[in-house]
């Protein structure tokens, strides 16, 4: 039951990478975990697009918006990454808590 | 030989996202990270998405996971690897971790007598999804592929300003 | 020339604070301002006398502008002029000229020279105002203000204690006058909401008043009258207000502002005639003023006391004049007896300026030494005895006339009495001060006769004292200045036997005075011994003083009872008590406020702070902890969705 274990395989992609965000204390491991999970997402459309519209190519269309957005995503992360750890000279999530209630 | 790929390809993705995830060494998780997305664009290869996979290969792998690899050598320090890798909210985030699989599982479950009906065929062979997926991104989705243009050039921009070297006060200085 | 008379009252008023404040530069220390405005206003009104005389002005005249108004009410300032105006702004004027004159000598190098003569054309401005007034707030104004002026005229030499008490004394006094006059003006007001007199006299004439509403006004009217005018039972301030220097006593206490209450009397007849009964009791309360007043005059050996008794006696005259034949018989005296008294105070001041003491029995023999003055002041005495054909006659004899008319007989035996004691004390005095050989050798040594500055005054007195009443009586002459008012006769008994019956009186006592004194047929010393005590009586004024000071006792004691009722009831147990219920209150409110309400504010202060530090350890700050949360919510939506 291959396309069965695709959307399998994305889920438990998706699922170590949400793992991987709330767990990791290094702020590009987070970063990385989030990745993972895009990519959980992607195949799974991939996947879908193939089960439910064989013919066109839309969910393809949309994994690579979903591409374009996450290339953004870690372009524009690992930037403020690179500003926070000019600041606070660390990577580690922890320390950043300013906004602590 | 199809399945036979996928399952080698699925075993890499899921044993290097795991690595990703929890080795200490944050440069082993960028170089892992670069392996498991190369793994998962021949999965789109193995779908026939030729297009998706040349796009994974050259953004994914060239350029995102070499970017994450820039930047922990940028920011890493030999002195923090050695450190635990996870904080102590860890148990939650496996628990919510396997609460979002076993529902995602759950549903792809549910709906396996629904794909059973409508299992596809081997797709064409050698038809490219290139003239496809032109067609969409310039007809249905031309305001999107705009919309995400756009997005793009601000991430360049905000990328560029948060990059740049400030003074104490954080406010941007011309060069 | 009527337009203009408003100025009457104007010039002196400005006067006053340019003599006050600027008297200093002015030539004779400001007294030539003060005279040449007085002798400005004085040919004005004598100018508008003698036009008067000759019927060539168009009277009454009225002009006014409005001075305030509220609700519906407007009240205006303005002058009225008619005969009696114009009659009393020639005696004023004339007076006051004279007097600032006579000052000149009498009050020569007085300290307070300047003063003196700023305050003088601030009574005569006041004085003036008060008879031009055509309403009577005004007149009420400018009658407190003569009545300040008094104060600080009697007060002048407030060094002296007796005169700071006097002044004292005839302020409290004829305020105690004031408060009936102000409780009248003010049912007027409430009645009539109006002060304007020409209006109240159309009401009174179209019968608006009724008999017992009329009464009660105009007894209330006649009570300022009687604090002014020194009537019985408040004349006790006038025989004290002498400590004022003489040219005041003459000007203030005897020709003008004292004649105040009979002008305010004369003015407001038309309530007065209403109601009978108003008028008899004026009558009553002349004719008694004036006889206990003549009484208590042949006693003083003070001779400004005599003079001032004697004026409380004429005054008493013109108001049962007033009352038993009109304002045309009360006023005709008031102005005859301005003239005579004036002259016979001048004339005594200008003794005392010469022999430097008030006591008769220390006088004598002057006529040789002040001839000017022996003859003008014999002339004073002869005119207020009533001898023919001198002012007094005619006036006092118009006025036996109307009480003998008018049928009240007791007003009318009173008055006649009171003609022969007149003429009695006068003659006392005169012969006392004048004719019998000296009592003081040193004195009499010293005594001279005064400068001319007060002997022309002294002159032109005696000259208007003499002819006066000749001048103007009769119907027309003075009926033309103020129309006779009381008709109806009851009696008719003839002028002649009037006039020899008071002629015949005043012979009597002068007769009888001449006798006593000049040639003491009886030993006067024998006739103090044997009446020593109703002298002693009539020397304390009958004890009216005495009844005052127990009147202000019993008010004392009385305020003290209320004080102390005040303090130890009111205050201690109803105020305190009320106090102590209500602190005792507050106690039990306050602890049921600190202990419940604040509680149960603390309790839900904290509760909130409880829930929000429970809520608030959520928000960790920590970034990834917020992603678990959408995490969670997340799954539970997609489990709802799934399972639900």
């Amino acid at each position: 039951m291959e396309p069965l274990h695709y959307l399998l395989l994305s889920a438990a992609l998706f699922a170590i990478g949400v793992f991987g965000a709330v767990s990791r204390r290094n702020i590009i491991s987070v970063l990385m975990a989030i990745e993972l999970m895009f990519n959980g997402a992607n195949l799974n459309l991939v996947m879908a697009d193939k089960l439910l519209h064989p013919a066109g190519s839309l969910g393809q269309v949309m994994a690579l918006f979903s591409i374009t957005i996450a290339a953004c995503e870690a372009v524009v992360g690992l930037a403020l990454v690179l500003a926070i750890y000019r600041k606070y000279d660390t990577v580690f999530v922890e320390k950043f808590n300013l906004l602590k209630g | 030989m199809m399945q036979v790929l996928f399952y080698f390809f699925a075993a890499i993705i899921l044993v290097s996202a795991l690595g990703v995830v929890l080795l200490k060494n944050v440069v082993h998780s960028a170089l892992l990270l670069g392996l498991c997305l190369a793994m998962v664009a021949g999965l789109y290869g193995l779908l026939s998405a030729d297009f998706l996979f040349a796009a994974q290969v050259l953004i994914y792998v060239g350029a995102i996971a070499l970017l994450f690899l820039f930047v922990v050598l940028l920011c890493g320090r030999r002195a923090e690897f050695s450190e635990k890798p996870l904080n102590q909210a860890a148990p939650a985030g496996l628990l919510a971790a396997l609460t979002a699989l076993a529902l995602l599982a759950g549903v792809i479950v549910q709906s396996k007598a629904a794909l059973r009906l409508i299992m596809p065929g081997p797709s064409q062979a050698g038809a490219s999804t290139i003239v496809s997926i032109g067609n969409a991104i310039l007809g249905p989705f031309a305001v999107g592929m705009e919309i995400v243009g756009f997005i793009l050039l601000t991430a360049l921009v905000g990328a560029v300003l948060l990059t740049k070297r400030s003074d104490k006060t954080g406010d941007v200085k011309e060069e | 020339m009527l337009e203009y008379s408003p100025l009457i009252f104007f010039l002196p008023l400005l006067a006053f604070p340019v003599i006050l404040f600027l008297g200093r530069n002015l030539p004779a220390k400001g007294a030539s301002l003060g005279i040449g405005v007085m002798g400005l206003c004085f040919f004005w009104s004598a100018a508008l006398f003698f036009n008067a005389l000759a019927g060539s002005l168009a009277l009454p005249y009225d002009r006014s502008i409005s001075w305030f108004e509220f609700g519906m009410y407007d009240v205006s300032l303005g002058v009225h002029l008619d005969g009696m105006t114009i009659v009393m702004l020639f005696v004023v004027t004339l007076v006051s000229l004279l007097v600032q004159i006579y000052s000149l000598g009498y009050m020569h190098g007085d300290p307070r020279f300047k003063r003196y003569y700023a305050f003088l054309s601030l009574f005569t401005a006041s004085m003036l105002g008060l008879v031009l007034a055509d309403n009577l707030l005004v007149l009420f104004a400018c009658w407190e203000m003569v009545g300040l002026c008094s104060y600080f005229l009697i007060g002048f030499w407030f060094e002296k204690p007796e005169a700071a008490q006097a002044g004292r004394k005839a302020f409290i006094t004829t305020k105690l006058g004031d408060l009936g006059f102000y409780a009248g003006l003010l049912m007027i007001f409430a009645v009539a909401g109006t002060f304007s007199l020409s209006s109240l006299e159309d009401m009174a004439r179209s019968g608006f008043f009724s008999k017992d509403l009329a009464l009660a006004v105009s007894l209330l009217l006649f009570c300022g009258a009687i604090g002014k005018s020194a009537q019985v039972p408040l004349f006790v301030w006038l025989p004290d207000a002498m400590e004022g220097p003489t040219p005041v006593s003459a000007l203030i206490h005897a020709a003008t502002m004292v004649a105040a209450g009979v002008f305010l009397v004369a003015r407001t007849f038309f309530l007065f005639e209403i109601n009978p009964l108003s008028l008899q009791i004026v009558a009553i309360f002349g004719a008694v003023t004036a006889f206990l007043a003549a009484l208590m005059g042949t006693v003083p050996e003070d001779i400004k006391r005599v003079l001032a008794f004697s004026t409380i006696s004429q005054l008493g005259y013109m108001m049962a004049g007033l009352a038993c034949g009109g304002p045309q018989v009360g006023m005709f005296h008031l102005t005859t007896h301005a003239a005579f008294k004036a002259l016979l105070f001048l004339g005594a001041g200008s003794i005392i300026h010469a022999v430097h003491t008030n006591d008769i029995w220390k006088m004598g023999a002057l006529s040789v030494r002040m001839p000017v003055t022996f003859v003008t002041f014999a002339v004073g005495v002869l005119a207020l005895s009533g001898i023919f054909p001198l002012s007094g006659f005619y006036s006092k004899d118009e006025i036996l006339h109307a009480a003998a008319s008018s049928g009240n007989w007791p007003v009318a035996a009173l008055l006649f009495i009171t003609a022969g004691l007149t003429a009695y004390y006068m003659t006392r005095v005169l012969v006392l001060v004048f004719l019998v050989g000296a009592h003081d050798r040193d004195r009499y040594a010293h005594a001279h006769e005064s400068p001319p500055v007060i002997t022309v005054p002294l002159v032109i007195l005696a000259v208007l004292a003499a002819g006066l009443g000749f001048f103007l009586h009769g119907e027309e002459r003075w009926g033309l200045l103020i129309p006779a008012r009381l008709e109806a006769e009851l009696y008719h008994i003839p002028t002649i036997f009037v006039a020899a019956a008071s002629t015949g009186l005043a012979l009597f006592g002068i007769f009888t005075a001449w006798g006593i004194y000049r040639s003491r047929w009886i030993d006067y010393e024998l006739l103090y011994d044997k009446l020593r005590s109703p002298w002693l009586f009539l020397y304390r004024r009958m004890g009216f003083d005495h009844f005052w000071l127990f009147m202000v006792d019993a008010g004392y004691r009385l305020s003290a009872a209320c004080g102390w009722f005040d303090y130890h009831v009111v205050d201690q147990v109803f105020v305190d008590g009320w106090g102590f219920m209500t602190t005792a209150l507050a106690r039990v409110g306050g602890w049921f406020d600190n202990v419940v309400i604040d509680n149960l504010v603390d309790f839900w202060g904290l509760l909130t702070s409880r829930l929000g530090n429970l809520v608030r350890s959520t928000v960790s700050g920590f970034v990834q902890s917020y992603l678990l949360y959408v995490i969670l919510g997340i799954s539970a939506i997609l489990a709802a969705r799934l399972y639900f």
